[in-house]
């Protein structure tokens, strides 16, 4: 868990350029959908802060603009891919 | 300081939503933790200390509002007014200064829904854009029709247009173009009362004050920016980078000056001191006797251009400067739209920028001042520096700290010890304490000195216009809401 915590850390505290990428219709025009805002609230799941309810389900499992976002990270980070396994993981140890 | 977990217990679903939800949709009105949570942040470094804890940095709002555009975002307004509401102003939370951040449970009012170019003007060079688009996707834009807007912040692609008016920011060729004040020649702004304010774009005009200037740089506490038209400038034909070594920092500093107060006009200057240029020139021969580093661009007509060239040249070799190879330009070319620094944030470092304004007769003994300070201030602080935004009279320095690891607390109060070193230096020294970051929440302490009688004047405007002090309250040095955080109390003050 550990490689995946620094994962969404490190772009939790991004000040998320790739945002961008995120299509100007089409997808909500929030910021819990942003990579950023998706690995602050997998963190807070991780850490304990937040329970992985139905809540954190249903904002985790919109990455659907988050996806399009992958080619603009900085650093190369597939972190709507990391969020879907993450939840995949999650939900199976249920 | 409070864990997420703790408010999270605390959280009450407010009663009105019903009636927020009536005026810009069921969908569009946020209230489950997990929303609450990612936007009780913005990009302040004290807000994401407390992140990476799992604290909030203040309070969780009570929910989001998304107006799809200026008649619902009113209504929104209208709303909060009827029912006591306080909210904030909220496009993509990239401000440094806490600025966004909830003190009093306030309502979030998303604006990324307005994010159209509503009209392009290619005779008179302006476009008019809504306040919630972002600031790639818009120059992207631009670009696509042949046109720059000339503000180029380093944050551009995470930032809103909206946002860099209403912090008053400032782009990477502001020497050339200006900040954004300089930019922007009209806007429309819905008040705290619900009425729109709208200042017609226009060259110049002579009927008192500039109304358009008590909402730029208003960080929200006087109105919401709806609309923004801007100056906007031909793609250049050229772009011409120099890189300069120069024995001095004080020689670098006198050749920027000349250089600008010989009218010249480039695009892009930056000077750094030596540890930021050592970061960069590793290896160069050029600066085993010259070890400060420059970098200017000149764009434009290519023949104009190469002629703004020579001329620097000439005010730089007077003062012994010279050409080196272009790589930290290219470098800076490549990476100029990046703020981040992964490596330090794994480590728990705590980093942190100061911006300021200071005279050219005052710059030597600012930045002396200030690194000496802070650098005392713990064993292990990092102080880098350079100058950017350069003018006729002084230039903006740009200062990068960065405190080791050491146990929370400790972070915070020396993070805030170092912030005042610095701006009651700036003070003392007769500068101004924020170049284009703004003031947002974290410079409160030094509003009163930076601005005197000045911060009555905008109090008593915002008392008018706000009389229950809903609009993005305790910020930019006004008063605060009773009960709301008070970050000087909780959040780690010297």
């Amino acid at each position: 868990m550990s490689d995946v915590r620094d994962t969404f850390r490190l772009c939790a505290c991004c000040p998320s350029p790739c945002r961008r990428a995120i299509p100007a219709d089409g997808v909500p025009q929030v910021e819990t959908v942003t990579p950023s805002a998706l690995s602050m609230i997998a963190l807070a799941v991780i850490d304990g802060a937040l329970d992985f309810d139905a809540p954190v389900q249903r904002a985790l499992a919109n990455t659907g603009a988050a996806h399009h976002c992958r080619p603009a990270c900085t650093y190369g980070l597939d972190i709507a891919g990391a969020i879907d396994a993450f939840v995949a993981d999650r939900t199976a140890a249920r | 300081m409070t864990s997420l977990r703790a408010a999270a217990a605390a959280h009450v679903r407010p009663a009105w939503i019903p009636g927020l939800a009536a005026i810009v949709g069921e969908a569009h009105v946020l209230t489950e933790l997990p929303d609450l949570w990612v936007y009780a942040r913005d990009r302040a470094p004290y807000a994401t200390f407390h992140v990476r804890h799992a604290n909030l940095p203040a309070t969780l709002p009570c929910a989001v509002a998304c107006p799809s555009d200026a008649a619902e975002l009113a209504a929104v307004v209208r709303f909060s007014r009827a029912h006591r509401i306080p909210l904030i102003p909220f496009g993509a939370g990239s401000g440094v200064l806490g600025g966004a951040l909830p003190l009093d449970r306030e309502l979030m009012v998303d604006l990324k829904r307005l994010n159209t170019i509503l009209d392009l003007n290619e005779v008179d060079g302006t476009v008019t854009v809504q306040a919630g688009m972002n600031g790639g996707q818009f120059e992207e834009a631009l670009n696509r029709r042949g046109f720059t807007c000339g503000h180029l912040p380093q944050s551009l692609h995470m930032s809103t247009v909206g946002g860099w008016a209403a912090c008053r920011g400032a782009g990477q060729n502001s020497t050339r173009f200006g900040k954004i004040e300089d930019i922007v020649l009209g806007l429309a702004a819905v008040l705290p009362d619900g009425r729109e304010l709208r200042v017609r774009p226009v060259a110049r005009r002579a009927v008192g004050p500039g109304i358009k200037d008590l909402l730029v740089g208003s960080e929200g506490v006087l109105g919401i920016i709806t609309e923004l038209t801007l100056r906007i400038w031909r793609l250049p034909e050229a772009r011409l980078g120099v890189v300069l070594a120069f024995p001095t920092l004080q020689a670098g500093l006198d050749a920027l000056r000349t250089i600008m107060q010989h009218e010249l006009r480039p695009a892009v200057v930056r000077l750094y001191d030596r540890e930021e240029s050592d970061q960069r020139t590793q290896g160069m021969a050029a600066f085993a006797a010259r070890p400060f580093l420059a970098i200017l661009e000149f764009s434009g007509a290519r023949r104009l251009a190469e002629l703004e060239r020579a001329l620097a040249m000439e005010i730089i070799e007077a003062h012994d400067g010279a050409q080196a190879d272009d790589a930290p330009y290219r470098h800076w070319q490549q990476h100029r739209y990046e703020s981040y620094s992964p490596k330090w944030q794994h480590s728990d470092h705590a980093m942190d920028t100061i911006e300021i304004t200071g005279s050219w007769s005052r710059l030597p003994a600012l930045y002396e001042r200030i690194r000496r300070e802070v650098l005392g201030v713990c064993e292990g602080m990092y102080f880098g520096t350079h100058w950017s935004h350069v003018y006729p009279e002084g230039a903006c320095q740009y200062m990068t700290l960065r405190l080791p690891p050491m146990p929370h607390d400790e972070t915070l109060r020396l993070h805030r010890r170092a912030w005042d070193l610095a701006e009651r230096a700036c003070l003392e020294l007769g500068g101004s304490i924020s170049h284009h970051h703004g003031a947002g929440l974290f410079r409160n302490p030094w509003l009163r000195m930076e601005l005197g009688t000045g911060l009555e004047l905008l109090q008593a405007l915002k008392d008018h216009l706000d009389p229950d002090n809903l609009f993005v309250a305790g910020k930019l040095g006004l008063r605060a809401r009773p009960g709301a955080v008070d970050i000087e109390r909780t959040g780690g003050a010297s």
